[in-house]
């Protein structure tokens, strides 16, 4: 699931992505480099916050710095996604709020809000494959389960989705 | 800046209220429960999708194999019986186990417990017959027999199941786990059989009819007889010798007692009418409909030379199947059919050498009493004021509050009541019973001697039991316990209710809820009888124009009696050997000719031709006319004809009874049989009670028909008679568990039957040649696991009429469905 961040998030404006999504800038103006030492939040590595001043350092809300590595660099988003996933679908075999959490952990490996959501929706995916093969010989006659079978698929794509909203928080 | 800061907060702030709002949301609503039960990967209902049958397993009574062949059947096989009927119960425990428990729970009245409130009246009605307890009588009888140690065997064998794996969808879904299985369920499900064959309240709704409906009106639509010549002991000259030797019947010109063959006979004027309890009792009885055929011809009719036997219970048609295929082989025998599973043993099936099937009697096996109660609630009996026994019993609700109710007993058995009328009930099903050791005899019977000697402990219900061997032996026997009732020392029949608190039509030898020594009941050997018959056949018509003894008032209209006959006397009437073979015989029982047409058509038409309404609009007309006219009587489903008769006929029946039913309680469950509306003459007071004649009826009743066609957009028999109503018992809830709709072939008059107004119809179809091949098939599947391959593997070759070999032969294992292999268990 890893998203192409490729250079063009990290050596853009900082204005619009292509998502068509303003990208927010460091809090100097500068933009964010491929070495990943200022994310897109803002935060500069190693946790200091730029140089704004009062009340805008207190509520940006501060993100990890290796989190902001692992968003704008290819090698280690692949490996969050990866594990995201793998964390993800281990939840999803608990509970139903799984889906939600594995959700919310595939879209916080996300660059974006808009791409955290499509990871989900492919967490989703990925859920019914693994849910497909956990099925064997029976997966004909839960396909015939209809209507079980719409809530089946709703669930897999939307409870991830409502969990990949986090990635507007965090 | 600081606006664009506090803008981000507040994006912020909704988007984790909608996380939390939505995980909260969802939690506390339905869709909660529904993610719980269906999300990918963690849903409960998956857990159903997981279960496998094993390669091997332990058994505490020794090894046995079970070889499940392609169509789902178990080959049992074992050295020690103890065994194999472990293995057994392991079968029913993991392809039927929600079926066993949804049984169970109806007969003990304890679905409101997992269903709700929905069910609470069914679950007063069983909870007052006290079904549980009359099993338990007969399990105390069983249980110091050969058979006890089998019967705890099979028991074991369903627990281990519900132990190894996971349990079927519908636990999941409805979210409740069943309870171990007893021995005294076994005994449970034997009640629920006899129940729904036998228990039926019909004389106290006699009365109610009688009460409400004009003198005339009631003798025109509730005769003393059918008046046909169809009996299945057909004794007149013609066919007495196709017979062989005839026992518990007059000989034709004797003086036969008529009304012991009665079909509708109320020679008790009772006003003494309990509407509101019988309309109640109503949903209780056996489904309407439920018969079966069966035949047997000798081997002088046959290419092999040996009998060939066919029975085809008409039971109600579920998902899964009521019945269960099996084949059983153990140093005893070697034994192969159905049975109810909850039951351990082979019902209808065949052996090594001998074949045997069941129909309903109709057998008059439950009587009603009234009492004279003081103000103590206290009711006479005979000289003596009697207390009720009464027991609390409180009925589980889920998602409600429970009900208490009292349970009341008189001398002669439970008391049912609803608004303060009461009855006392005495049934043969509601004592100890030994059906099963008649059940496990039959399995092993070496011929048809010993089949019918077996028949002596088959204590309930009545059945009509043909039976054939590979010896050319064939027989027919009337199974069950039928009483004797006597006022004032004479006997008198069963239609009617009794003054209980004047000991009228007492059973002597009945001790309900414990053992009966059945000393006032029809002996044996005065029970209808034919041994070595040539050719008999059997579809719930009359027993006998005049039986030695009353049998009952329940039988069904002789359509389906006359067509077996007349295709079976056009094709052996001065034949030799060699005339039919299984195919012949399998035809026969797919057969869908309809005698009602012969009854009616021609009238009909007639009707249309003569009418003068008729000429009025006969444009609209014509075409019917044209297209029944041509229709080859044939209840197929590609047919234009059979639609319109089918319809037209249940039109003509509303025309015809609703404004008679009309001001009165009486519904649709007091309707007369089509034989009996068919009968009706155009001088019989029920038209007189019509501003129209039965012409004009007739007419009006076949414009609904066209009306009704074209706005349905019906063309054949088909597109009306489908086979959606064959559902799972929450097929409504959860559609994915019905087998797929289909269009089918038969009425509820035809042989292969079918009947679409309440999913009653072939529930098993076998034809045998005992020592010889046999076939069958059930609508549906053997196993009742709806992610299981064999859920619904047979059902639409048994729509269209086809057959599956069923051979006492256990297939090699490359070709079996799959094998387990039962171990003895290691004590080390």
């Amino acid at each position: 699931m890893p998203e192409d961040d490729g250079g063009s998030a990290s050596t853009g404006s900082g204005t619009q992505d292509g998502d068509g999504v303003t990208e927010p800038r460091t809090q100097d103006g500068s933009e964010a480099t491929e070495s990943g030492t200022q994310t897109e939040n803002g935060v500069t590595d190693g946790g200091t916050a730029g140089d704004g001043a009062g009340t805008d350092e207190v509520e940006q809300l501060p993100v990890e710095p290796t989190l902001a590595r692992v968003r704008t660099t290819r090698r280690l988003q692949a490996v969050g996604f990866a594990v995201a996933i793998t964390v993800g679908l281990a939840a999803s075999t608990l509970h139903w709020v799984g889906l939600v959490f594995g959700g919310m952990v595939v879209g916080l490996v996300a660059r974006t809000l808009p791409r955290a959501l499509v990871a989900a929706a492919g967490f989703g995916l990925f859920v019914l494959g693994a849910f497909a093969f956990s099925l064997g010989g029976s997966i004909q006659p839960v396909v015939e389960m209809a209507p079980v079978t719409y809530l089946l698929i709703a669930s897999a794509f939307g409870l991830p989705m409502l969990g990949a909203l986090a990635r507007g928080i965090v | 800046m600081v606006s664009a800061v506090q803008t981000d907060v507040t994006r912020r702030g909704v988007l984790a209220a909608t996380i939390v709002a939505g995980v909260l949301g969802i939690s506390i609503s339905e869709a909660g429960d529904l993610f719980e039960q269906f999300a990918p990967l963690s849903g409960s209902a998956w857990r159903a999708a997981g279960r496998e049958r094993p390669d091997s397993l332990e058994s505490p009574h020794g090894p046995a194999t079970v070889t499940i062949d392609a169509e789902g059947v178990p080959h049992v096989e074992a050295e020690d019986e103890r065994g194999a009927y472990y293995a057994v119960g392991y079968q029913h425990g993991y392809d039927r186990l929600f079926q066993l428990d949804l049984q169970r729970r109806q007969m003990r009245g304890e679905l409101s417990a997992v269903v709700g409130d929905v069910t609470l009246e069914s679950d007063e009605f069983h909870a007052r017959m006290d079904f549980p307890e009359a099993a338990r009588s007969t399990w105390e009888g069983v249980r110091e027999t050969h058979l006890g140690p089998l019967v705890e065997a099979y028991a074991e064998g369903v627990n281990a199941a519900i132990d190894d794996h996971p349990l079927p969808l519908e636990f999941e879904l409805l979210e409740f786990e069943p309870k171990p299985w007893t021995p005294t369920d076994c005994f449970l499900m034997e009640k629920q059989i006899t129940w729904s064959l036998t228990g039926n309240f019909r004389a106290l709704r006699r009365a109610v009819a009688r009460d409400q409906l004009e003198e005339p009106v009631f003798e025109g639509l509730f005769p003393e007889r059918m008046d046909h010549d169809v009996p299945i002991l057909r004794i007149d000259h013609d066919h007495a010798e196709l017979l062989g030797e005839v026992r518990g019947v007059a000989a034709d010109g004797a003086d036969g007692d008529p009304e012991n063959a009665s079909d509708g006979n109320d020679s008790n004027e009772s006003t003494d009418a309990r509407s509101a309890l019988a309309d109640w009792l109503t949903s209780f009885e056996s489904t309407p409909g439920v018969g079966s055929n069966s035949w047997v011809v000798s081997g002088d009719h046959t290419d092999a030379g040996t009998p060939i036997l066919a029975n085809d219970p008409h039971l109600e048609l579920l998902t899964p199947p009521i019945w269960y295929e099996q084949r059983v082989r153990t140093p005893e025998t070697d034994v192969r059919g159905v049975t109810f599973p909850g039951v351990p043993f082979v019902i209808i099936g065949a052996n090594q050498t001998t074949a045997w099937g069941v129909t309903n009697v109709g057998a008059d096996v439950l009587d009603c009493y009234t009492y004279e109660f003081d103000d103590e609630d206290r009711y006479r009996y005979r000289e003596e004021w009697r207390e009720l026994e009464t027991e609390a019993h409180e009925i589980e609700v889920s998602g409600g509050e429970n009900r208490t109710i009292t349970r009341r007993r008189t001398v002669h058995g439970p008391l049912l009541e609803r608004e303060d009328e009461r009855v006392g009930v005495a049934w043969t099903g509601l004592t100890a019973t030994r059906t099963i050791q008649a059940v496990y005899d039959l399995g092993r019977a070496e011929g048809v001697e010993a089949a019918v000697e077996a028949t002596r402990q088959f204590d309930a219900p009545t059945q009509n039991l043909v039976v054939a061997d590979a010896d050319g032996g064939t027989a027919y026997v009337v199974t069950g316990r039928i009483p004797i009732r006597r006022i004032d020392g004479e006997v008198v029949d069963g239609n009617r209710l009794f003054d209980g608190s004047a000991g009228e039509g007492e059973w002597d030898g009945y001790t309900p809820y414990g053992d009966s020594d059945w000393s006032g009941f029809v002996p044996f050997e005065e029970k209808p009888h034919a041994l070595n018959p040539d050719v008999l056949a059997t579809a719930n018509q009359r027993v006998a124009d005049d039986p030695d003894h009353y049998l009952g008032v329940a039988y069904a209209e002789p359509y389906r009696g006359q067509r077996i006959y007349d295709v079976l006397d056009d094709t052996l009437e001065g034949t030799t050997a060699g005339d039919t073979d299984l195919e012949f015989h399998r035809v026969l029982q797919t057969d869908t000719r309809d005698e009602r047409a012969d009854h009616l058509l021609a009238t009909l038409l007639e009707a249309v031709d003569q009418s003068e309404a008729a000429h009025e609009g006969r444009e609209s007309l014509e075409d019917a006319v044209e297209t029944l006219s041509s229709w080859s009587q044939h209840m197929d489903r590609d047919e234009p004809g059979a639609l319109l008769f089918a319809r037209w006929l249940e039109h003509y029946r509303e025309w015809v009874l609703e404004p008679l039913f009309e001001g009165t309680s009486l519904d649709e469950s007091y309707a007369p049989n089509d034989w009996i509306v068919a009968e009706l003459e155009p001088g019989s007071p029920v038209f007189e009670a019509h501003e129209r004649s039965r012409a004009e009826l007739m007419v009006e009743a076949l414009r609904d028909t066209l009306e009704e066609r074209d706005a349905e957009g019906w063309d054949g028999y088909g597109d009306w008679n489908t086979t959606s109503p064959i559902s799972h018992p929450f097929g409504a809830e959860a559609p994915f568990l019905n087998y797929e709709s289909r269009a089918a072939d038969g009425s509820r008059a035809t042989v292969n039957n079918y009947r679409v107004e309440s999913a009653v119809g072939a529930s098993w179809r076998m034809v045998s040649q005992p020592g010889g091949e046999a076939w069958g098939i059930v609508p549906g599947g053997n196993s009742g696991d709806y992610f299981d391959e064999q859920y619904d593997t047979q059902f639409g070759r048994w729509v269209d009429g086809e057959y599956k070999p069923m051979p006492l032969e256990t297939p090699a294992p490359v070709d079996a469905f799959h094998v387990v292999t039962f171990t003895e268990v290691d004590d080390a």
